[in-house]
C-alpha cells in the first residue's frame, strides 16, 4: 500500500471489543486494507469439537465422587484458609491482566492453548479455566476475574488467529461467522431490492403523471381493441377461477 | 449456588457478549467496507486488541521471523503513541498524575523483559507455525521455512534469537553460506542475523586483535552493545578496555533526549483521556486504577515505549 494518510488516532475505551474496533476502523481510514490488516494465511485449520467416550467417562467418574457438603469449608481451621479466602496478590485490574496474559504468553501455556484451541476447545472454556486457575490460588479476587474476561478472550482468539486456526468462541460456534455472513449478505440484496422498488415509487411520484395526460396514442388502436375483445377471458391469477 | 457456577454462568453470559459485540464491530466495519468477509473482520479485531493489551509486545511475538511486525499496518498502530506523546520518554517522573505506569510492577513488558522479552517473540513465533504445519501435512513440531528460524520449542526459540549454528561466513565472497543447503544467504538473510554474530569481533578474537580493533574504532566494540557485553563478559577474552567500555555503556544509564512525563502539561495529548475520565466521573489521577483500553490509554503508551526503547537483546 501507500504510506497511511494519516497518523493513527488516540483513542481510549472501557472495552477492549470497542478499542480494537475503533482501531481497525480507523485504519481503514487511514487506507489499510483489511488484507493487511489481518494478514490472509490461506485455509484455516479446523477446531471442530469432537465427541470423545474416554472425556465424558472422566467427567461422570468426577461427578460421582460428589460435590462438598453443605458447610464444608466452615469446618475449615481459621488458621489455614484457602489461599482465595485471603487477601489477592492483584487488587488493581491493570497488574493483574499484565500478570495473567504474560503467564499466557509462556511457551508452554501458548502451546496447550493452541492445541486446546485446534481439537475444539472453546475461547471462553479456556479463559475459565485461566482466570478461574488464577482465583482458587489467591492471585485475583472474582471481581478483578470478572473485569479480566474479555481482554483475556481476545488473546486467545489473537493466538488462535496467528496459529490459522478456525476456533470455537463459545460452545460450539465454529461456523457461526459464515452464517452470518450469508444472512448478512442476503439482507443486504433484500434491501437493495426494497430500495430500487421505494426508488421506483417516488420518482414516479415525483413526476407527478397525470392519466389524463398521458396521450392516447402511445398504444396503436389495433392493439386496444385486441386487449377489449379478450378482457373478459383474462384472469387475474389470484381469481378463484371455476370450481 | 457455588461460587464456581455463578463465576461459570457470567462467564457464559460474557461469551455472548463478546460475540454480540464483534457482531456488531462486523455490521460497523461493513458499512464502511462493503463486501468484506466477517471472518476477516473478526481476525483484525483480535489481532487490534492483542496489540492493544500486550502494548505492541504481541506484534513481536506474533511475527516470529517474519509477519506482522513488519507490516506497515503494525508499524502504523505502533506509532500511535509516538505521536500522542511527541517522542518524549514517558512518565519517569515521581509524583506525576500518570507517573505510577513507569513506576508500577504492572507493566507487561516490563514482566516478560525479565524473561526475557526475546523469549515470547522467538517461542510464539515457532508456536504459531505449529497450527500452519498441522495444516499443511507435516509434523505439528517442525520448524518453519524461514531461514534462521529456530525449530518451536528449542533453546534458540525459547532465547529468542535466531538459529545460525548451520551459518557459515564465506571468506570468499564475505558473506554467509547456509551449512546444510551450501547456498549463499541472501541480503535479506543476512540482516536477519544477530549483530553479535556478524560482527567482525567473536568469542574467538584474542585480546590483541581486539584492542586493535577498539583502537580503530572508538565508538563501538562491536557496533551493538549487547554484542559488546557478550565479547567482554561471557567470552571472557577481553581486557581492560573494552569491558570498561562495556561497562561504562551497561552501566552509565541509558542514553535519553528529554525526561518528560507524558506531557502533561499539554492538554491535546491526554485530551482523549481526560474526556473518558470526565465522562466515566474518575479523577484522572486514578487512572491506574481503571482498566480501560485503546491507543490513548497510559497503559498501551507505557508499553509501547518501553517495547520501543534501545533494549539489550538475548544471545544465544
Amino acid at each position: 500500500m501507500a504510506k497511511p494518510t494519516k497518523n493513527p488516532r488516540p483513542i481510549v475505551s472501557g472495552s477492549l471489543s470497542d478499542a480494537s474496533a475503533q482501531v481497525v476502523l480507523d485504519g481503514l481510514d487511514s487506507g489499510f486494507t483489511i488484507d493487511e490488516i489481518a494478514p490472509s494465511k490461506g485455509p484455516k485449520l479446523r477446531g471442530e469439537r469432537q465427541f470423545s467416550q474416554e472425556s465424558l467417562d472422566e467427567l461422570v467418574s468426577l461427578s460421582n465422587k460428589g460435590a462438598p457438603v453443605a458447610g464444608q469449608s466452615l469446618m475449615n481451621s481459621p488458621a489455614e484458609p484457602y489461599a482465595w479466602e485471603q487477601p489477592p496478590e492483584f487488587t488493581n485490574p491493570r497488574e493483574a491482566l499484565d500478570y495473567v496474559v504474560a503467564l499466557m504468553f509462556e511457551p508452554e501455556a501458548i502451546k496447550n492453548i493452541i492445541v486446546s484451541l485446534s481439537k475444539g476447545a472453546a475461547v471462553i472454556d479456556i479463559g475459565v479455566a485461566i482466570l478461574y486457575s488464577q482465583f482458587t490460588t489467591g492471585k485475583i479476587n472474582p471481581d478483578v476475574l470478572m473485569m479480566l474476561v474479555e481482554p483475556v478472550a481476545y488473546i486467545i482468539m489473537a493466538m488462535g488467529e496467528e496459529a490459522n486456526i478456525k476456533y470455537n468462541i463459545e460452545g460450539n460456534d465454529l461456523d457461526e461467522f459464515d452464517d452470518e455472513e450469508y444472512d448478512e449478505e442476503e439482507e443486504d440484496l433484500k434491501d437493495e431490492f426494497k430500495n430500487s422498488l421505494t426508488g421506483i415509487k417516488e420518482k414516479t411520484l415525483n413526476k407527478g403523471i397525470d392519466i389524463s395526460n398521458i396521450n392516447s396514442g402511445v398504444v396503436p388502436e389495433s392493439i386496444l381493441a385486441k386487449v377489449e375483445e379478450k378482457s373478459p377471458e383474462i384472469k387475474s391469477i389470484l381469481s378463484k377461477g371455476e370450481v | 449456588m457455588g461460587l464456581f457456577k455463578s463465576i461459570k454462568k457470567a462467564f457464559k453470559k460474557i461469551g455472548k457478549a463478546i460475540k454480540k459485540v464483534v457482531k456488531k464491530v462486523v455490521g460497523g466495519v461493513k458499512k464502511v467496507v462493503k463486501k468484506i468477509s466477517s471472518s476477516k473482520i473478526l481476525k483484525a479485531l483480535a489481532i487490534a486488541a492483542a496489540v492493544i493489551v500486550t502494548g505492541g509486545a504481541a506484534l513481536t511475538a506474533f511475527g516470529g521471523t517474519t509477519g506482522l511486525a513488519a507490516t506497515p499496518f503494525g508499524t502504523w498502530m505502533m506509532s500511535t503513541s509516538q505521536s500522542v506523546l511527541s517522542g518524549t520518554a514517558f512518565g519517569t517522573k515521581a509524583g506525576t498524575a500518570l507517573g505510577k505506569f513507569a513506576q508500577g510492577t504492572g507493566n507487561f513488558v516490563a514482566k516478560v523483559a525479565a524473561k526475557p522479552f526475546g523469549a515470547v517473540g522467538g517461542a510464539l513465533g515457532s508456536t504459531a507455525r505449529v497450527g500452519a504445519n498441522l495444516l499443511g501435512g507435516q509434523s505439528a513440531f517442525a520448524p518453519g521455512t524461514a531461514i534462521g528460524a529456530p525449530a518451536p520449542f528449542s533453546s534458540a526459540a525459547l532465547s529468542g534469537q535466531l538459529d545460525y549454528s548451520q551459518v557459515v561466513p564465506d571468506p570468499v565472497t564475505g558473506g554467509y553460506t547456509n551449512k546444510n543447503t551450501g547456498l549463499p544467504l541472501t541480503q535479506e538473510q543476512i540482516n536477519q542475523l544477530p549483530e553479535s554474530f556478524t560482527s567482525t569481533i567473536n568469542s574467538a578474537t584474542s585480546t590483541a586483535e581486539l584492542n586493535d580493533y577498539q583502537k580503530n574504532n572508538p565508538s563501538s566494540l562491536t557496533g551493538n552493545r549487547w554484542g559488546d557485553y557478550v565479547v567482554g563478559g561471557v567470552g571472557n577474552v577481553v581486557g581492560g578496555v573494552a569491558v570498561g567500555y562495556a561497562q561504562q555503556e551497561l552501566l552509565g544509564g541509558d542514553p535519553r533526549g528529554e525526561d518528560a512525563p507524558l506531557m502533561v502539561e499539554g492538554a491535546e495529548p491526554l485530551g482523549a483521556l481526560q474526556v473518558y475520565a470526565s465522562n466515566n466521573n474518575f479523577d484522572l489521577n486514578d487512572i491506574y486504577g481503571q482498566l480501560t483500553y485503546g491507543t490513548a490509554d497510559p497503559g498501551y503508551m507505557a508499553s509501547t515505549e518501553l517495547y520501543r526503547q534501545d533494549t539489550i537483546g538475548v544471545p544465544s
